[in-house]
């Protein structure tokens, strides 16, 4: 066991090396010009040349893949172009945000979809358990920027129940930081759902088929206890897996989802800043990001080796 | 144009402005305003891009245009020009504090001016300022290399212009672009900065204002509300959505589509500021088939401006416009070009027939981010190819965008936009392409001789013929095509007093009901 | 939005299963199980619906999708213009129309190259353990980004066209094939019967393609029917953040994003688009959902 931990975790070196040398050049090399929001619309070009230099984008490619290396092992992301902020104090700065929203919608997802599964399997192959289905699969059927829009139509500016756009941090004000999370939590959450009702549904069925279960049946429990009590737990591993794979959907779901809300999240930043072509910024997220994406899949891999002695350490 | 529609409008909005101005306006309060873009800087100095306004506010130039596109002192008390042109005094205002409560000095003046020239956004224009020097604490002085009728006009366009920093500022940021300690003589003083989420302005209460009548940018300005909140909204629907759920109390850049609804909405008011942004296209006359003057010249007689501008919105919010670059009221927007745009299909494929086009592609270049140049785009792909043209449309982004138009080899048309009201030496970028060499066979020296006078001479009337000279040569080498201008609409709650009914950078003389 | 939700239906490297086997009984077994199930079947009938609107989108358009009208603009829906017309004035019928092709061309060519790619990636590094190592570290290394970053960045890099669209999303799905065909041949290849045949020195070649393709087929085919729901949504998601099918051709992604500008004034602009892709999606979503059900039940 503590050998398997050691090589898991040894091995996640040369991915995040990987995942540098693939942020930068990938980023570099992108075309376009990172001083077009520098300027007006109709800057001359001596105005350009002037803030390209400022820039050090004059310099030679390597030389800024050594310089931005070399500063990222001592821990330094670097400068962004746009507001010469640090990166790291940045992305700290959306960090949370981007948290709160996953947590909401995590849980709107879960709340609503475990019971869905439940009921569906229960009553397996009814018009119920067809409904249900056709009502989760229609969570990953929506473009989410157009169900955000709609429910902005309808909650906000029709019945004016929730701020249509824009965030609030929770320790400036808990109530309205709430309402805030509500419409992208739910456009966000949907399509969540989907995932673990079907998994909770199969999970279910799985477990309900067991010999145990059925013995546990012909014992005269009743149903209900059966099925929470035995069914339910032995369907956790495979649900709480499912809802690991879910949040690595909800990281790419809330990227459209907090330009849609313009929440200011770790998704808007990175777009914002691709599409200003604020290097610095976007090299130093997308390091962040992956690394976070690599140190989570490294703690899933234990814990289910955990929870599962099955699980051959090889 | 004026439609009946219109004239009740513009009857009921008059009706709702003089009972604005018949209360009395009253101090406090937190003003949110909603602007399309993100602020890159508070450092004036070195950018042109939008929102000028949050800078504006903060820090104050020497000159500053009024209603007629005229530029008018706003630190300075007087001014006088020798009689060769060459030598401009300028009498400073007095007791004018910075925010850290230091008064400015010509000292200052100086400073920022030695900074400006190393760095400032549009240096470039001021190359015929030889040197400048301060002649008292309150005077300084600037002499020419050749006369420069022009010089106020580029002191006074906010975008990317001169601004007046404490003189220890400029020593702590030196060539940097600023990035604390934004310290100015403005009405407001910066508050809390969350990048990309909110800028706070708080009101400065020793803010000397200028001198003379209040007038778009220019003149006597008051600082009633407390504190304004700048939010950058990039997407123009969550604006609308913004202003209508009361979440900002006022909405810069409404869609002109949105405004029927607005103007429904019984908490919102719309102003409508005219002119607001230029639409046009440019065309590639070095390389390519508009290197043939034939082509150009077929496009010309091909394109229906009105369709072109159709797609912009309701037809009361904008016009065609075939004056380059300057506006009513600056240049008694003169004079029209319409001549050269006939909207004659037949004879543009003759004239096509007569070119030496030969049926290579066109690249006609795009990017769907910038409105409402882009919305051109789809309207101007259809003409071309009814002029029998082999069209070939290319989407970029805006960063992309910028760096293509550099290189004349990847594309022959594109759209091309910007601010209504420019100073009199954009003019000359006409002339050139992007990487600032001259389009090809372009007339240079007749331009010369009239751009010279718009330069050099201090009689406005002089000046405005040679840029209807100017104007001329731009129709008749056509290389710019130019479409219309888009008006400006402005959101308010109906609790704000005075919304902005311009294209000003100023929030001051606004007020909130308590 | 790129980020399959259930395509993952191995759980691999730390659970390997053993696999089913009944080659034989397969195919009668999927045909009964599908037509047993309305779901499926309503699935499969909107698939294949849509599939046709794709096809034949230049027999059914109404106009030219990128003839402009702009004096007869955001005009309802009538007879003339049966889904109303655009900001441009252009027959949003038509766009649909022709969007449904373009959105399907980029949904199947997705599967295709990330199928392929994903296999060729999971079959090596299943097979050849050599160069398991290296391959996992590479898709390790590429499903550490979130997939839409990493198609936006991509799609900055290269250009936003329906062919970078394409590569873009290909790249972000490939590396879950893999996974998913690797942890398939890792279990495949301990079986009694492909050990003897490994043994008595069969061509690498022949094992693969007589042994570890056929058997390791069932979660790929669920999952490229997820890919291609996903993929149909992901070009709309980057059209909305401006990086999917560049104006002015229309993709169904494209014509919901730009008509989200006209939700109140013009509805018909984001209904008709939104209603098309969630029936296309859907209708691939319970379709796939059925086949995991027929073709892997431990799901």
């Amino acid at each position: 066991m503590r050998q398997f931990v050691v090589k898991r975790f040894l091995v996640t070196i040369p991915v995040m090396l990987f995942v540098g040398v693939v942020t930068f050049f990938l980023i570099q090399l992108t075309p376009g010009d990172p001083t077009a929001f520098f300027v007006s619309p109709d800057a001359t070009a001596v105005e350009v040349q002037q803030v390209r230099e400022r820039m050090g984008l004059e310099e030679p490619i390597p030389v800024r893949f050594a310089l931005w290396f070399g500063n990222v092992l001592q821990g330094d992301l670097g400068i962004s172009f746009y507001g010469n902020r640090p990166v790291l104090q940045s992305f700290l700065r959306v960090l949370p945000p981007t948290l709160y929203l996953m947590v909401v919608a995590l849980t709107l997802a879960i709340v609503v979809a475990i019971p869905i599964g439940i009921v569906s399997a229960i009553r397996q192959n009814s018009w119920i358990d067809k409904s249900l289905t056709v009502f989760v699969l229609i969570g990953v059927s929506l473009p989410n920027f157009w169900l955000g829009m709609l429910l902005v139509l309808g909650f906000s500016v029709t019945l004016g129940w929730f701020p249509a756009q824009g965030f609030v941090r929770p320790e400036d004000d808990f109530a309205l930081s709430l309402r805030h999370l509500i419409l992208p939590g739910i456009t966000l959450g949907y399509s969540g759902a989907a995932l673990i009702a079907r998994m909770t549904r199969s999970a279910m069925l799985d477990v309900m088929r067991q010999d145990y279960i059925r013995t546990a049946r012909s014992k005269g429990l009743r149903d209900r206890v059966v099925i929470y009590g035995h069914a339910l737990q032995n369907a956790g591993p495979p649900i709480l897996t499912v809802i690991g794979l879910t949040v690595a959907s909800l990281i790419s779901g809330s990227v459209v989802v907090e330009k849609v809300f313009n929440f200011p999240g770790v998704g808007r930043l990175v777009v914002d800043s691709i599409l200003r072509r604020d290097f610095p910024v976007i090299q130093g997220s997308l390091l962040l990001i992956a690394g976070a994406t690599v140190l989570v899949n490294l703690v899933v891999d234990l814990s289910y080796a955990l929870l599962d002695p099955r699980i051959r350490y090889d | 144009m004026m439609h009946p529609r219109h004239l009740l409008l513009a009857l009921v909005l008059t009706l709702a402005a003089a009972l604005a101005f018949a209360q009395e306006p009253q101090r406090g309060g937190t003003l949110t305003v909603a602007v399309a873009q993100d602020l890159v800087t508070f450092d004036r100095m070195m950018v042109t891009a939008p929102p000028a306004i949050v800078r504006a506010h903060v820090f104050d130039g020497l000159f500053s245009f009024d209603e007629n596109f005229l530029p008018q002192p706003t630190l300075v008390e007087d001014w006088e020009v020798s009689d060769d042109g060459l030598t401009w005094t300028f009498d400073l205002l007095q007791d004018v504090e910075f925010h850290d409560g230091t008064p400015m000095t010509a000292a200052d003046v100086v400073a920022s001016f030695d900074r400006y020239m190393r760095v400032g956004a549009r240096a470039g224009e001021f190359d015929r300022v030889e040197s400048w020097e301060a002649v008292d604490e309150h005077t300084v002085r600037f002499h020419m290399s050749s006369p420069w009728a022009a010089f106020t006009e580029s002191l006074g366009f906010d975008a990317g212009g001169f601004a007046v920093y404490p003189a220890w500022l400029v020593e702590e940021w030196g060539a940097d672009v600023g990035s604390s300690n934004f310290i100015g003589t403005g009405p407001y003083m910066v508050g809390e900065i969350i990048p990309e989420e909110s800028y706070q302005l708080v009101r400065y209460e020793n803010h000397r204002s200028a001198n003379g009548p209040s007038s778009f940018s220019a003149g006597t300005r008051h600082a009633y509300v407390d504190e304004i909140v700048f939010v950058p909204i990039a997407d123009p629907a969550t604006r609308v959505s913004a202003i209508l759920t009361g979440e900002v109390d006022i909405a810069f850049e409404v869609s002109l589509d949105d405004f029927a609804r607005l103007e429904a909405a019984e908490n919102v008011n719309v102003e409508v500021a005219s002119p607001g942004a230029r639409v046009y296209i440019k065309l590639n006359a070095s390389q390519g088939p508009f290197a043939d003057p034939v082509l150009r010249r077929a496009l010309q007689t091909a394109i229906d401006l009105e369709d072109h501008m159709f797609v912009q919105g309701p037809e009361d919010l904008w016009r065609v416009n075939t004056a380059p670059r300057f506006q009513e009221g600056q240049w008694m927007w003169s004079p029209n070009l319409e001549s050269y745009y006939p909207n004659d299909m037949e004879r543009a494929r003759e004239l096509v027939a007569e070119s030496d086009y030969d049926g290579e592609p066109v690249v006609l270049m795009g990017s769907p981010g910038r409105l409402p140049e882009f919305n051109i785009i789809p309207v101007l792909d259809q003409t071309l190819r009814e002029m029998g043209l082999n069209v070939e449309t290319v989407s970029y982004d805006a960063a992309t965008f910028s760096q293509v138009r550099q290189d004349l080899s990847a594309w022959h048309i594109k759209h091309a936009g910007g601010p209504s009201a420019v100073p009199a030496a954009r003019i000359s970028s006409s002339l050139t392409d992007r990487t600032g060499t001259m389009w090809a066979d372009f007339p240079v020296d007749e331009w010369d001789e009239h751009y010279a006078v718009l330069e050099e001479s201090l009689d406005l009337d002089v000046r405005h013929e040679a840029v209807e000279e100017l104007n001329l040569i731009l129709g008749e080498y056509a290389n710019e095509i130019w479409i219309g201008d888009v008006f400006a609409l402005t959101a308010c709650g109906t609790h704000v007093q005075n919304c902005p009914d311009t294209y000003a950078l100023w929030l001051t003389d606004v007020w909130l009901d308590q | 939005m790129t980020d399959a939700p259930l395509p993952d239906p191995v759980r691999e490297p730390t659970a390997p299963q053993t696999a089913r086997l009944r080659p034989s009984t397969k195919a009668g077994r999927i045909v009964r199980h599908l037509l047993r199930n309305q779901l499926v079947l309503l699935g499969l009938g909107l698939t294949v619906f849509m599939i046709v609107i794709a096809l034949a989108a230049p027999w059914l358009a109404t106009h030219d999708p990128l003839d402009t009208d702009p004096r007869n603009r955001l005009q309802p829906p009538s007879a003339e213009h049966l889904m109303g017309t655009d900001n441009f004035g252009r027959d949003l019928f038509s766009r649909v129309m022709h969007g449904a092709s373009v959105s399907m061309r980029v949904g199947f060519a997705v599967v295709f190259l990330s199928t392929v790619v994903g296999m060729i990636l999971g079959l090596v590094a299943g097979y050849f353990r050599a160069w398991d190592g290296i391959l996992m570290r590479f898709t390790d290394g590429l499903m550490a980004f979130p997939g839409i970053l990493l198609a936006i960045a991509i799609l900055a890099a290269l250009g936003p066209n329906e062919a970078n669209v394409i590569l873009a999303l290909s790249v972000s799905y490939a590396p879950k094939v893999a996974r998913v065909v690797r942890g398939q041949v890792l279990s495949i290849r301990e079986l009694d019967y492909v050990q003897a045949a490994i043994a008595s020195g069969g061509s690498n070649w022949r094992i693969v393609m007589r042994h570890i393709v056929p058997n390791s087929m069932s979660p790929t085919i669920v999952q490229s029917t997820f890919i291609l729901a996903l993929a149909i949504l992901a070009e709309a998601g980057l059209s909305y953040i401006g990086a999917g099918t560049p104006p002015p051709a229309p993709s169904w992604g494209n014509i919901l994003s730009e008509g989200g500008q006209f939700m109140y004034q013009a509805p018909w602009l984001t209904v008709f688009p939104g209603i098309f892709i969630m029936i296309a999606v859907l209708g691939i979503n319970l379709l796939g959902d059925g086949l995991r059900d027929i073709l892997d039940p431990r799901m």
